[in-house]
């Protein structure tokens, strides 16, 4: 197998036209605000500085116009942190965040005003995420009516009722107030706010963990239904490699602020290169007609305070050496489309 | 099969209400055998956990059993008297909770609540149940047990404090574990620890476990016999493979098509229709009617458990059962 050094993933299925998003070396750091005693404390050398938490840590990506990208990555991992990165709700420490081709930080305030609304956010919690003193049809209905979408009580009506039934609601029920409507019903007002300003690109953050496995059915198909009906791109965060297998074309793992590897869906789930990415598909429970016993990683994952040096994964890494205690590895092409972070593949020949 | 250590026989759980009574759990019958693993599976509010709780009898007022058996070793835990009870609970018969906060006291040192359990149902020295109490850390995995003994709850991780909760159930190598969503608040990698630990020490002390999940995928690879809830009833009960492979009740089938990974990538998912039904306003007859594609006037009509003629052991609640005496094997994914 050749190995080129390329950094950055070949844009798969992006050809000649620019990706609809580009994350380029982004990172988000958060730092503890002392408060005075605490400064003192660190002046005179009674205490160190605060530490600092890598939140997202170098990460680059794409995602092509209409392509859907899982962001794949248990709990700590700096998914829902680049998640709120993209749709421009925390700003990044360092790195760009680019949109069809330009940087939000470049852009002018109503340029960029422009990009959050065509970039919409679905959360996971459907109970904490709609204002509960709202009647359906505010939640919806507000933001294109606030953003010159639609004009006129009428037309908003009419709009809000659209959004609706494309998200499966009974448009009747739009005066009704969030704590009137099931779990499953309420992601749907989610996801009928989202499209209600006319998105392109949709951030899911867990926005089917919450939901019983009959309601998650039906909302993943709605969300693969909506994706061919208006052309959408998605970035899919998720901690479920079961959802993230079937509704995406490309999948990247998080661990621990980084992105340990990338692949379009067959080849991850048919070829994992990183060992992380190894254990996790090893360790999810799939249905089947046999018993299995597991045999599972050994180690919890790290305080991402407190990361270990070199490769993040190696206390926990069956096969780590020397080299993964010491040095970053670095993303590099294993096959077609397909990059991992593992030293391991410098020493296998 | 070899004697049971559990049976239940139409057990009823009803929660009184200024609504109207709630039937949590209605008719549910089943046995469990030594060191056998039922995998209890459904979704909110089908009364799974209230026939976990039914069994512990931990039913918060105003629920009651209003009828049925509990047989354990043939003594009916259902009117046993609480003193009694509580000399079974978290000894023969223990369970592990969704969050283990539910089992653990925040306020206390971890050895003071494993000791505490430890000399609730042994007479021993505080020396030999400290002792007890490290080695029952040590086997569930958790690194340095003796400095982890004099540590609280909260400097735990989920993961580790689930393990806890599982050390302080397995004690005094109970005779029936109830295990309710143990895993689902865990990360997949913590997840599969916890599954493999509980798998390892149930086969090694002979203990019947009932696993209560919603994940189907969890309950196929660590069950002998599965069991499906719905609106308070078992809709399906029989041997895990059997279940899986050839589901007879259409819920059951629809649970399955449910999930992602047991259909073909970027294919709609085969997805029940509607929502589950308020158990304070359930349909007549079949509750699960109204979101069925092969619901008809004989449907009006709850259907009783019947089983399957080429498997007895395999029982369906069904009117119009799915792949009836179809023997297959579904190849192993």
């Amino acid at each position: 197998m050749t190995r080129s050094e390329t950094l950055s993933p070949p844009p798969a299925g992006a050809k000649a036209d620019m990706p609809h998003l580009e994350l380029r070396n982004v990172s988000k750091h958060f730092t503890k605000q002392s408060d005075i005693i605490g400064k003192i404390a660190e002046k005179s050398g009674l205490t160190r500085p605060a530490s600092v938490l890598r939140a997202v840590d170098d990460v680059s990506l794409e995602v092509a116009k209409g392509e859907v990208l899982g962001l794949v990555g248990e709990s700590g991992c700096g998914k829902s942190t680049l998640g709120r990165v993209i749709v421009d709700l925390l700003t990044p420490t360092s790195g760009e965040v680019r949109i069809k081709g330009r940087a939000l930080s470049e852009m002018s305030a109503a340029q960029r005003a422009e990009a959050r609304l065509r970039t919409q956010m679905i959360f996971q919690n459907p109970y904490a995420s709609l204002n509960p003193r709202h009647p359906v049809s505010r939640i919806i209905g507000e933001a294109p009516r606030l953003n010159g979408l639609v004009k006129g009580a009428r037309a908003t009506k009419e709009h809000v009722a659209t959004q609706m039934a494309q998200a499966g609601l009974d448009p009747e029920m739009s005066g009704r107030y969030p704590h009137q409507f099931s779990g499953g019903q309420r992601q749907r007002i989610g996801i009928a706010r989202a499209l209600a300003v006319q998105p392109d690109l949709l951030v899911c953050d867990e926005s089917v963990a919450a939901l019983d496995v009959s309601i998650q059915a039906q909302i993943i198909n709605l969300f693969m239904s909506l994706r061919t009906e208006f052309d959408l791109t998605y970035l899919f965060i998720s901690h479920d490699l079961g959802v993230v297998e079937h509704i995406s074309d490309r999948v990247a793992i998080m661990y621990l602020g980084r992105i340990v590897e990338q692949a379009p869906v067959a080849e991850i789930f048919e070829r994992p290169n990183h060992p992380y990415t190894q254990a996790l598909l090893k360790e999810v429970p799939r249905i089947s007609t046999r018993k299995k016993v597991f045999k599972p990683l050994e180690g919890e994952i790290p305080s991402p305070l407190d990361p270990p040096k070199g490769c993040h994964f190696h206390p926990r890494c069956p096969h780590a050496f020397d080299r993964c205690r010491a040095e970053r590895p670095a993303l590099k092409a294993v096959a077609s489309g397909h990059v991992s972070a593992c030293h391991l593949n410098d020493v296998q020949a | 099969m070899s004697e049971a250590v559990l049976s239940v026989r139409n057990l009823r759980t009803e929660y009184p209400t200024h609504a109207g009574t709630v039937i949590a759990v209605r008719d549910v019958s089943f046995d469990i055998a030594k060191g056998e693993v039922l995998g209890l599976v459904g979704e909110s509010g089908s009364g799974k956990t209230v026939t976990g709780f039914s069994i512990m009898g931990l039913l918060e007022t105003p629920g009651r059993i209003a009828q049925g058996e509990i047989l354990f070793h043939g003594k009916n835990l259902a009117d046993l008297p609480p003193k009694e009870m509580r000399s079974l609970r978290g000894n023969r018969i223990a369970m592990i909770f969704q969050d283990p906060m539910m089992t653990l006291n925040p306020v206390l040192r971890i050895d003071t609540q494993i000791i505490e359990t430890i000399l609730a149902h042994e007479k021993m020295s505080r020396r030999a149940a400290w002792e007890k109490a490290r080695d029952a850390l040590g086997e569930v995995g958790i690194p340095e047990p003796e400095a982890r003994l004099s540590a609280y709850p909260h400097q735990f991780s989920g993961g580790m404090r689930q393990r806890v909760a599982i050390a302080i159930a397995l004690l005094h190598k109970p005779e029936l574990l109830i295990a309710d969503e143990p895993t689902t608040a865990l990360d997949v990698t913590i997840q599969a620890q916890i599954l493999s630990i509980v798998q390892r020490l149930v086969a090694q002390y002979g203990t019947s476990l009932i696993w209560i999940t919603h994940d189907l995928s969890i309950v196929s690879q660590i069950a002998d016999r599965i069991a499906v809830m719905y609106a308070g009833r078992f809709v399906e009960l029989g041997a895990a493979g059997q279940v899986i492979a050839t589901p007879h009740h259409p819920y059951t089938s629809g649970l399955i098509g449910s999930i992602p990974s047991a259909n073909a990538r970027g294919q709609p998912l085969a997805q029940i229709r509607g929502t589950t039904p308020s158990v304070l306003n359930l349909p007549t007859g079949c509750p699960f009617r109204t979101r069925c594609d092969h619901a008809d006037e004989a449907c009006l009509q709850e259907p009783p458990m019947a089983p399957d003629p080429a498997h007895p052991s395999h029982q369906f609640r069904c009117h119009h059962p799915l792949a009836l005496g179809v023997a297959q094997e579904l190849e192993p994914s």
